[in-house]
């Protein structure tokens, strides 16, 4: 066995074990055919693409798994509302012109009131690459996405700047999560059903309910900053509450007509939103009603969605069987 | 469920349009169709072959044992063969069309 196979060997072990023993020996054959053979060991793309494709099957996420499947769908529409959710913050939570105060608070990055823009520009970047048919440059851009708005507290500890709310930072990395989990993924609106073309709009809802709850308030003396993270998405939580209750209306009727996975994609849609309004909630801005009906809300997607890991967890176990 | 082709799916069952390949020659065809501008991974090849295979689009054929490693070969399904034709079909007459417009309007050239 040449050193070179050895290393190869190691890499396979990552598969999960049924995987490899259906695939390892083709897998590491064709590793082996398509290198030359004076190497001693595998270059940096293969190992990245190797380890890259051993996780994702490990955690369920690879093309052909019910999980991946899923991702595909929700992917690309995560990432518009991605983009969207940042457009509106770099308007109406960071852009100072749009403050009705003649003052920016220490800790502002030019006319922004945070750091915030450094990661919002990287989504917007990112939703446009998607709307322009590049996957690949777009898994690039989201990557760098959520590398940068992770990124965002230590830049904000270091050079002494302002970030937006954290549950708000975490709402986007949720959102580019499964666009970066799964590879190939094209645009929602290339999908043959009407369903999945139909997903399409699901960002644009809670973001115009958003865009104009937050237009309105400004109005009355709102503005950018905690303003907007704070207090102006905690008044619009009532809008978002009543899409997602239409949203969880459709899901459940999408798994009664045994069309689970659309109902899955739509529970795994809401999922995001639900969890920044409870993260509104924990800063105090959600009025308790809203937050009593974002709990049992939560609870109804997280079953809708722990049906559907049962029935893939059945299926897989009888196939196996 | 069989979603519009992309790039490395189209790429690969182009590959299979001429008979049962096994990983490495598909990887080999792929580089030839696109003039060594695509080189496939084996990873991206196979996540690529186990969707490809999950939507009945191509299946295993056969297996072979070459110098002590495993070949197994892939070929296109009567599903896999009607998608790469409707795919590469339209793909013709987008591009036609494309190269008309180009043509008539040659500010845009």
């Amino acid at each position: 066995m040449t050193t070179l196979e050895t290393h190869y060997k190691w890499l396979v072990r990552l598969y999960p074990t049924a995987y490899r023993e259906q695939r390892g020996d083709e897998i590491l054959s064709t590793l082996l055919e398509s290198t030359d053979s004076e190497r001693t060991w595998p270059s940096v793309g293969d190992t990245v693409d190797l380890v890259g494709h051993a996780l994702r099957l490990r955690l369920g996420v690879g093309e052909h798994q019910p999980l991946g499947r899923l991702f595909v769908i929700v992917g690309p529409c995560q990432l518009v509302m991605a983009s969207l959710m940042s457009v509106i913050a770099v308007v109406f939570g960071e852009w100072s012109p749009f403050s009705p105060w003649p003052w920016v608070p220490p800790g502002h990055l030019g006319p922004f009131f945070t750091a915030g823009p450094i990661a919002y520009f990287a989504w917007i970047l990112a939703g446009i690459s998607l709307l322009l048919d590049r996957p690949r440059l777009t898994r690039r851009l989201v990557g760098l996405s959520i590398v940068l708005t992770a990124a965002l507290v230590p830049i904000g500890h270091l050079f002494a700047l302002g970030r937006p709310a954290m549950f708000y930072l975490l709402f986007l990395v949720a959102l580019g999560i499964p666009y970066v989990a799964v590879p190939n993924q094209g645009l929602v609106w290339r999908a043959t059903r009407w369903s999945q073309k139909a997903l399409l709009a699901t960002p644009f809802l809670p973001a115009a309910a958003i865009a104009l709850g937050t237009a309105r308030l400004g109005a009355g003396g709102s503005g950018p900053g905690d303003f907007f993270y704070r207090y102006a998405l905690g008044a619009v939580a009532s809008w978002i509450t009543w899409i997602v209750v239409a949203a969880i209306v459709v899901a459940m009727i999408a798994v009664i007509a045994g069309r689970r996975l659309l109902g899955a994609t739509i529970a795994l849609l809401c999922v995001p939103w639900m969890a920044l309004w409870m993260g509104n909630h924990f800063s105090s801005y959600v009025s308790p009603r809203d937050a009593m009906a974002g709990f049992v809300l939560t609870g109804i997607l997280l079953l809708i969605l722990a049906k559907f890991a049962m029935t893939v967890r059945r299926s897989a176990l009888e196939q196996a069987t | 469920m069989v979603s519009e082709l992309r790039e490395p799916t189209y790429l690969v069952l182009t590959a299979l349009a001429d008979g049962p390949l096994h990983g490495y020659a598909i990887i080999g065809e792929v580089s030839k169709i696109t003039k060594g501008q695509v080189t496939l991974r084996a990873g991206s090849l196979y996540g690529t072959l186990d969707r490809l295979v999950d939507e009945g689009l191509v299946c295993a054929t056969g297996e072979e044992v070459v110098e002590g490693r495993l070949r197994r070969y892939y070929t296109l399904t009567e599903c896999g063969t009607a998608a790469l034709s409707a795919h590469a079909t339209r793909m013709v007459s987008v591009s036609t069309e494309a190269l008309r417009r180009l043509n008539v309007s040659p500010r845009f050239a």
